[in-house]
C-alpha cells in the first residue's frame, strides 16, 4: 500500500447526475489521484460495501461521499451498514445534502459522519468540496485495510 | 234602719237581693270565695241561707252563672275591679224588700290569693248590739277560717280593743300580749298616723258615720318590721246615736304590696316586650274574644282592640276564605287550641280591615293559669312577602330549569362537596341514564375508563383548593355506547358569606372541534412535510439549474451571442427567485415548530441581529433605522428576529424613489403585553389592501418594481398569531406606513 494521495479509493453514493459531475469537477480541481466509484442506488451501495468486506484482497475505502437521499435505501441505512463492516468501519464520510433541514445533520452525526457538506447553489461554493476532500485525505491516519498491521 | 231608708236609691236591683232573688233574708253575713275566673270556691252557711239554693248549685260555677244579672251591674264591675286591681273595695247595694221597704246590703270585697272574697250582710236591720255582736262572732270565725283576714272590734265606751292573734301579728305583737287602742295608734307608721286616725275618728263619729277604709303601714312593736295593712270597718250606733262599737277587718297586704310592685314592673316589662314585638300578639278569652292586641297586631289587622271586642276574633279578621267563601269558626285551627287544650301551628289567610287578604304563620297556645285553661295566646307573623319570595324563587327555578334543559350543553349542579344532585334533561337524553344512577359520583359510570381516575382526581383536588373555575376535557359515553368528547367547565356559587354552596357545571360537546383541530394539526404536519420536501426536492434541481447556468456562463461566455447571454441571465435570476421563495416558504412552515420559550428574549438584541442581516440593504439605500428601548419578553429570539427583519426589510424595500428610507422601531406597554411599531417613510399601502397583504403569496407589485416572494408578512402574521397577538398596518395617505403587532409580556 502506498500512502499519500495516489490510488485513493473514494465511493460516491449519489443519484443526481448533475451533482456527480460537479463532484468530479471539484475533485479534478484539486488534482487528487483517486479512483471514484459512483453508485446511484442505496441498495447497490450497501451491496458494494458488503462485496468489499467479503473480498479478502480488497482494500478499505479512503472516503465515502454520501448523499443522504438515495433511492431504495437512504443514507442512514448505508451509514449503519458501513459502520458495521470490518473493512470500512473507520472510513471517513462526507455527508452531502441539499436540504436546509437539520434533520440530516443529526442523522449523520449519530453515525459518526464527522463531515457535512450542504450542497450550495453557487458554483464556487460547490467547488470547495474538493478542498474538504483533500483536507480529510491528507490528515487521515494510516490507511485502513486488513493488512495494515503487517504492512506497517 | 232609718238613715239608709232616707237615701233615694239611684239604682235598685230588680230582684232586691244582690245575688239571688232576695226572697229570703239572712240574719248572719254572707261570704263567697271566688277564683280568679270568678268561679265560686266556697260559700258560707249565711250565704246559702240568703240565696236559698244548695251549696252544690253554687260552688264550682262562676258568679255570673249563679247570679247572671250581677255581671253587668255595679256589683259585677266592682268585683272585676278588685280582681284585677288587687285593691279592696266596698259598696252598698240597695234593693226593694218584699214588704216594700228599702233594704241595704253592705258589701266588702278583698283580694285574696285565690281571687277575691266577698262579704255581704244585710245592714237594713242592724240596729241592735246583739245583731252586731252576732255578726262580729261570725266574722271572727270567718277570719280564723281564712287566716289572712283579721277581725277587729273596738268598744269605745269601755275603751276595749279586741284583736285576734292575726291582727296582733300585723302590729308585731305576740298573740298573748294584751293590747289597747294605744297599741293601734303607736303601731302606725308616722307617715300614715294622721290619715288613719282621722279615718277611724270619722267612722266612730255619730255625725259622720263614715266607712272606715284605709291602707296603712305599721312598724312592728316587737320586731320593728314594716308591714302593710288594709283595714275596713264601720261604727255601730245605738238608737241614741251613740257609737257603741267600731268593727272591721284587717288584712296583712305586705306580700300583696310587694307582689304589686313586682307585678307592676313585670307588667311594664311585658308591655315593653309586646309593644316592641314584631310578631303580632293576641290574647283571646274563653269566648274566643280578643282581650289583648299588641301594636304589631293592630298594625297587621288594621283594627284596634276596641274594634274587635265583643265578638269572636275570628269573625273580625278571619271570616272569609280568599276565594270569597265564608270561613266558619268551627273549622278554624286557631280557635281549636283552647277547647282541645293543644298548641296549634300553621299558615292561614287573614282578612285585613281594608278587605285584602294576607298570609300569616300562626302559633295558637292555650293560656293556662293554675291548671285552668283561660284563653288563647296567638302569635302571628305576616308571611305574605315570604310567600311571594317563595313563589318568585319557584318561578325563577322554573325559568332556570327551562333554560338549563334547553341549552345545547349538558349541565349539572353539585353541593359544596362535589356531590351532584341535579342534571339537565340533555344529560339524560345523551347518556340514557336516570338521576338515581347518576347522582353523587354516579357520573363516573359514563366516563371512559381510561380517563375516569384522572378526571375524578382533578375535580376533587379542585374542590379542596376551592379555586374559582374548573375546566377539563374528557369523553362521555352516549346511550348508544359511542364516546364523544366534552369540554367541561364548572363555576362555584357562593352564599352571602362567600362560602361555596354549589358548583354549576356544563359540558360542551367538542368532538367536532377536536376533529377539526386534529385535521388542522394534520394539515400543519403536511405543510411541514411539504416544506421539508420542498427544501430538498425542489431545491435540488433548482440548484443544478443555478450552478449549470453559472458554469455555462463561465465556460462558454465567449462562444455565446448577446441574446443567448440575455437568456442565460433570465435563467439565472429565475432560479435565484425560486430559491428565495423556497427558503421563505420553509421559514413560514417552521414558525409553529418553535415552542414558546420559558425564558425571555431581548427584543433590542433581536433587532440588532436583524439590522446586521440587513446591513447590505441598509448600506446601499442609505437607510436610517432608529429605535426606542425595547423590552424583554417571552417570545423566541428567532421569531423576533424574523419579525424585525421582514418588517424593516419591507420598509427599506418599499421606499420612495430617491428618498432615503427612515425606519423607527418602538414598543409600548399595554394591558397584558406589548405593542410594537415599525414606521417608515415609504410608499405606504392603499387602504383596500390592508388586510390582503398578510396573505400567503399576496403581492401588490410586480417583481420588476419591487422584488419579493409574498411570504414575509404571512410569516410575520403567523409568528404573532403563534403568541395569540395580532398584526395590522396603518398607512395614512402620503405618510408611509406603520406596522404594529402585539406580543405577550
Amino acid at each position: 500500500m502506498t500512502t499519500g494521495t495516489s490510488h485513493l479509493q473514494i465511493l460516491l453514493a449519489e443519484d443526481n447526475a448533475a451533482d456527480i459531475m460537479l463532484v468530479r469537477e471539484a475533485l479534478k480541481e484539486q488534482h487528487l489521484d483517486c479512483t471514484l466509484h459512483v453508485i446511484s442506488d442505496g441498495a447497490e451501495a450497501i451491496a458494494f460495501l458488503e462485496r468489499l468486506d467479503r473480498d479478502p484482497k480488497a482494500h478499505g475505502l479512503d472516503l465515502l461521499l454520501l448523499d443522504m437521499h438515495l433511492p431504495k435505501c437512504d443514507g442512514e441505512d448505508i451509514l449503519k451498514r458501513l459502520r458495521s463492516t470490518e473493512l470500512n468501519a473507520q472510513t471517513p464520510v462526507i455527508v452531502m445534502t441539499a436540504s436546509a433541514s437539520p434533520r440530516d445533520r443529526v442523522t449523520a452525526e449519530k453515525h459518526a459522519a464527522m463531515h457535512y457538506f450542504n450542497k450550495p447553489s453557487d458554483l464556487s461554493e460547490f467547488m470547495k468540496l474538493g478542498l474538504l476532500v483533500r483536507e480529510i485525505l491528507t490528515n487521515k491516519p494510516a490507511s485502513t485495510d486488513r493488512k495494515r498491521g503487517s504492512a506497517a | 234602719m232609718n238613715a239608709g231608708e232616707k237615701i233615694v236609691a239611684a239604682s235598685v236591683a230588680n230582684n232586691g237581693h244582690p245575688f239571688s232573688g232576695g226572697s229570703d233574708f239572712f240574719q248572719g253575713g254572707g261570704f263567697l270565695l271566688h277564683a280568679r275566673n270568678f268561679r265560686i270556691l266556697d260559700i258560707n252557711a249565711g250565704g246559702l241561707r240568703i240565696d236559698g239554693r244548695s251549696r252544690e248549685e253554687i260552688v264550682g260555677r262562676t258568679h255570673w252563672e249563679v247570679w247572671p244579672d250581677t255581671e253587668q251591674a255595679e256589683l259585677g264591675e266592682l268585683m272585676k275591679r278588685v280582681m284585677t286591681s288587687r285593691e279592696a273595695g266596698s259598696m252598698e247595694v240597695r234593693y226593694a224588700r218584699p214588704d216594700g221597704r228599702l233594704g241595704v246590703f253592705d258589701i266588702n270585697i278583698y283580694p285574696v290569693a285565690e281571687g277575691i272574697v266577698v262579704f255581704y250582710s244585710d245592714i237594713t236591720q242592724r240596729n241592735a248590739v246583739e245583731q252586731a255582736l252576732a255578726e262580729s262572732e261570725e266574722r271572727l270565725r270567718l277570719a280564723t277560717e281564712h287566716a289572712e283576714i283579721g277581725f277587729w272590734d273596738v268598744d269605745p265606751v269601755n275603751d276595749i280593743l279586741i284583736w285576734p292573734p292575726r291582727v296582733k301579728a300585723m302590729f308585731g305583737i305576740s298573740p298573748d300580749v294584751p293590747v289597747s287602742m294605744l297599741d293601734f295608734y303607736n303601731g302606725l307608721h308616722p307617715d300614715d298616723q294622721e290619715k288613719t286616725s282621722e279615718a277611724y275618728a270619722g267612722a266612730a263619729d255619730p255625725a259622720r258615720r263614715a266607712i272606715y277604709d284605709v291602707e296603712y303601714r305599721t312598724i312592728g312593736k316587737e320586731d320593728g318590721r314594716l308591714r302593710w295593712v288594709a283595714a275596713k270597718g264601720r261604727g255601730v250606733f245605738d238608737d241614741a246615736g251613740r257609737c257603741i262599737r267600731v268593727v272591721g277587718t284587717a288584712i296583712d297586704i305586705t306580700r300583696r304590696k310587694e307582689a304589686e310592685q313586682a307585678l307592676a314592673s313585670q307588667l311594664q316589662l311585658t308591655k315593653a316586650i309586646t309593644d316592641n314585638a314584631t310578631s303580632a300578639l293576641f290574647i283571646m278569652d274563653d269566648k274566643q274574644q280578643c282581650t289583648f292586641m299588641n301594636p304589631a297586631a293592630e298594625k297587621l289587622t288594621g283594627y284596634r282592640l276596641d274594634d274587635v271586642k265583643g265578638r269572636p276574633l275570628h269573625d273580625a279578621i278571619h271570616h272569609t276564605h280568599p276565594d270569597g267563601t265564608p270561613y266558619p269558626r268551627s273549622e278554624c285551627p286557631i280557635d281549636r287550641a283552647l277547647p282541645e287544650n293543644n298548641q296549634e301551628q300553621g299558615e292561614e289567610v287573614f282578612v285585613h280591615k281594608d278587605g285584602r287578604f294576607y298570609t300569616v304563620a300562626f302559633t295558637a297556645s292555650p293560656l293556662r293559669e293554675k291548671g285552668e285553661t283561660r284563653g288563647t295566646v296567638i302569635e302571628v307573623r305576616d308571611i305574605t312577602r315570604e310567600k311571594k319570595a317563595e313563589q318568585e324563587l319557584r318561578e325563577s327555578e322554573d325559568r332556570f330549569r327551562t333554560m338549563a334543559n334547553n341549552i345545547p350543553q349538558l349541565a349539572w349542579m353539585t353541593d359544596a362537596t362535589g356531590w351532584i344532585f341535579w342534571y339537565n334533561r340533555r344529560w339524560y337524553d345523551y347518556t340514557g341514564t336516570t338521576l338515581e344512577e347518576m347522582q353523587g359520583w354516579g357520573w363516573q359510570k359514563v366516563h371512559h375508563p381510561a380517563h375516569m381516575q384522572r378526571v375524578t382526581d382533578r375535580f376533587k383536588l379542585h374542590l379542596e383548593t376551592g379555586a374559582e373555575g374548573w375546566e377539563d376535557n374528557f369523553p362521555l359515553r352516549s346511550k348508544d355506547g359511542e364516546y364523544r368528547w366534552f369540554l367541561s367547565r364548572a363555576y362555584p356559587i357562593r352564599d352571602d358569606k362567600g362560602d361555596i354552596i354549589r358548583w354549576f357545571g356544563t359540558n360542551t360537546d367538542i368532538t367536532e372541534q377536536r376533529e377539526i383541530e386534529a385535521e388542522l394539526r394534520r394539515a400543519n404536519a403536511d405543510l411541514e412535510q411539504f416544506a421539508y420536501s420542498a427544501s430538498h426536492d425542489l431545491q435540488e434541481p433548482l440548484r443544478s439549474v443555478s450552478i449549470y447556468s453559472e458554469l455555462l456562463d463561465k465556460r462558454y461566455r465567449d462562444r455565446l451571442d448577446g441574446q443567448a447571454l440575455e437568456f442565460l441571465d433570465f435563467l439565472r435570476s429565475g432560479a435565484g427567485r425560486m430559491e428565495k421563495l423556497i427558503h421563505d416558504l420553509l421559514s413560514y412552515s417552521q414558525v409553529l415548530k418553535i415552542e414558546v420559550p420559558d425564558e425571555e428574549a431581548d427584543a433590542g438584541e433581536a433587532l440588532n441581529t436583524s439590522l446586521a442581516n440587513l446591513s447590505e440593504a441598509i448600506a446601499t439605500t442609505n437607510a436610517k433605522v432608529t429605535s426606542d428601548a425595547l423590552p424583554r419578553l417571552r417570545v423566541h429570539r428567532l421569531h423576533l428576529n424574523q419579525l424585525f427583519q421582514n418588517l424593516i426589510g419591507n420598509a427599506i424595500k418599499y421606499r420612495r424613489p430617491d428618498v432615503a428610507p427612515l425606519v423607527h422601531v418602538s414598543a409600548e406597554r399595554e394591558r397584558d403585553g406589548w405593542v410594537f411599531s415599525v414606521s417608515d417613510n415609504g410608499i405606504g399601502i392603499d387602504t383596500q389592501y390592508k388586510e390582503r397583504i398578510f396573505g400567503l403569496f399576496k403581492r401588490l407589485h410586480t417583481g420588476d418594481e419591487y422584488s419579493g416572494t409574498g411570504i414575509g408578512l404571512a410569516i410575520c402574521q403567523r409568528i404573532v398569531e403563534r403568541y395569540h397577538g395580532r398584526i395590522w398596518v396603518e398607512s395614512p395617505r402620503g405618510q408611509g406606513s406603520t406596522f404594529r403587532f402585539t406580543l405577550p409580556a
